[in-house]
């Protein structure tokens, strides 16, 4: 039925028109650009969440290297011992564990490399902490505490790395936001353009389908069906063309081996979200082609 | 009647034609005859003045109102104004598909009245592709596809032979004889002498009417 409608005849020459020549490549590289920005501000999006549900109810405790001390491994065990004995105690804690030398170097290997290196390092030891779910912890009391109780003892909620992640991924969402915006704005201004120099092409076949009655809704029905052959067409090339991006994109970062790289991932929901801009672009294109051409044939008699 | 504020073309100009009637609009040119016509088919307004067609006065009438007085009003243009890229079929039949007509009907009259015209042959062809005349006849068939309950033809027989001049005017009284009321804009004085209707003539932005 699309396809009929689509392929219909139609009064106006609107197929060779000049004026609507570029309107598929313009929609193309808004769609593109769109996909681009969407899928960037959910990714952005999905790794704070991700991130922000791993470090939930989670706590670090690093206990820095004691300097000056003659039996480094013991004096470090007793402060470990201490601090896990004072976290215990703690309500609302769950679990406290001391990471072991291979966990510690397993997380610095991605930045530093394995081996020798690692080993050599004064490396601070770190505590992991597991909150009761839903449990009020008075984090800075608890760091005093510590502070007091162990020296080189420092409580890390995460809360500060968790905050910058935050801010970057909002700025990331709100630039795709400006960035779908502009689009938008430069789409409606493409298909205005066409339009308003389409009619002007056209004016004297215009005149005559008014002359023999044709209503404006007649004229605007061409142009919209038209509008919307041209941006579909686009807009779906676009999309592809962003998709391909996409995955290029997802496969350099899952080449590379860096832990704290998100793993580019998107729910169903999102995929559909992705999938909307080139109707989006082409409800917008018809949209806007309604409306400018009701506007032009409003100020003719 | 004046355009862009320019001197009036037409002015004082008191007449009504009644349902049904046929009459000639005849004149010199530059009388006044194409723009008191443009005027009746509602691509003019009247810069003042009074004009009621089918019993409404087009000042009060909003852009909205127009497309369903236009249906009603077949126009032969002095010029033609065929759209270019049509057929001569798609020419006739822009009135009945504007209307919402079914294709099959839409085909099946315009074919009948293209035969009719004398141009069963070239129902497929472009205007450009048209002499002058062909292209009259296909004006005049758009005119009267619909069956207006008004007819306004500018000259319509300028351009063809006088055999086929008056065959085209036979068909203007058969329509006159349906009910629609015509009014045909001609200069060619021995044709109009043809045929016993009234006259409108326009001189000197004067309009006097003549009977026949």
């Amino acid at each position: 039925m699309i396809r009929g409608w689509l392929s219909s005849r139609t009064d106006l020459p609107l197929k060779g028109d000049a004026a609507s020549r570029f309107l598929p490549w313009v929609v193309a590289v808004m769609v593109y650009l769109a996909v681009l920005a969407l899928a960037g501000a959910l990714l952005a999006r999905d790794s704070v969440l991700r991130w922000s549900r791993s470090l939930t109810g989670t706590l670090t405790v690093q206990i820095a290297v004691p300097a000056g001390e003659r039996n480094l491994d013991v004096a470090m065990a007793d402060r470990i011992d201490r601090t896990l004995e004072l976290l215990r105690r703690t309500p609302g804690i769950d679990r406290a564990q001391a990471l072991s030398a291979d966990q510690i170097s397993a997380l610095l290997e991605p930045w530093l490399g394995g081996g020798a290196i690692v080993d050599e390092l004064p490396l601070p030891a770190l505590i992991d902490v597991a909150l009761v779910p839903g449990a009020r912890v008075d984090l800075k009391a608890l760091a005093e505490r510590l502070a007091a109780a162990v020296p080189g003892a420092a409580l890390d909620d995460h809360g500060k790395w968790l905050k910058d992640l935050i801010r970057l991924a909002l700025a990331a969402q709100a630039a795709a936001g400006l960035i779908l915006l502009l689009v938008t704005g430069c789409a409606v201004a493409a298909v205005v353009f066409a339009v308003r120099t389409s009619l002007a092409i056209h004016r004297d076949v215009v005149e005559i389908l008014h002359l023999v009655g044709a209503r404006d809704r007649y004229i605007a029905s061409q142009f919209q069906r038209h509008a919307l052959a041209l941006s579909l067409k686009g807009g779906l090339s676009g999309w592809l063309l962003a998709l391909i991006t996409l995955g290029g994109a997802a496969w350099a970062l899952l080449s590379l081996d860096a832990a704290l790289m998100p793993r580019p991932s998107l729910a169903w929901l999102e995929w559909l979200l992705i999938l909307l801009p080139p109707f989006a672009a082409t409800g917008i294109a018809v949209l806007t082609a309604r409306l400018a051409v009701h506007n032009v044939l409003g100020r003719m008699i | 009647m004046s355009y862009a504020g320019g001197p009036e073309i037409v002015s004082d100009l008191t007449f009504q034609l009644a349902a049904g009637s046929f009459h000639f609009l005849t004149g010199p040119s530059g009388a006044g005859k194409s723009s008191l016509l443009k005027i009746l088919y509602l691509a003019l307004r009247p810069s003042r003045g009074i004009v009621e067609l089918f019993g409404r006065d087009v000042r009060t009438l909003g852009r909205a109102d127009l497309p369903a007085l236009r249906r009603r009003i077949g126009v032969v243009f002095q010029d033609f104004r065929l759209i270019p890229h049509l057929s001569a079929l798609d020419n006739v039949a822009l009135p009945l598909r504007i209307a919402g007509a079914k294709e099959a009907q839409v085909r099946e009259h315009v074919s009948e009245l293209l035969r009719w015209v004398g141009l069963g042959e070239q129902m497929n062809a472009l205007p450009a592709t048209l002499s002058g005349g062909q292209q009259q006849r296909i004006s005049i068939a758009r005119a009267v596809i619909g069956r207006p309950a008004l007819l306004l033809a500018d000259e319509p027989t300028g351009n063809v032979d006088d055999a086929i001049a008056v065959r085209l005017l036979y068909l203007f009284e058969e329509l006159n004889k349906m009910g629609t009321t015509v009014l045909i804009a001609s200069h060619n004085e021995s044709l109009v002498q043809r045929f016993p209707h009234a006259r409108l003539h326009l001189e000197g932005g004067r309009l006097e009417r003549r009977t026949a």
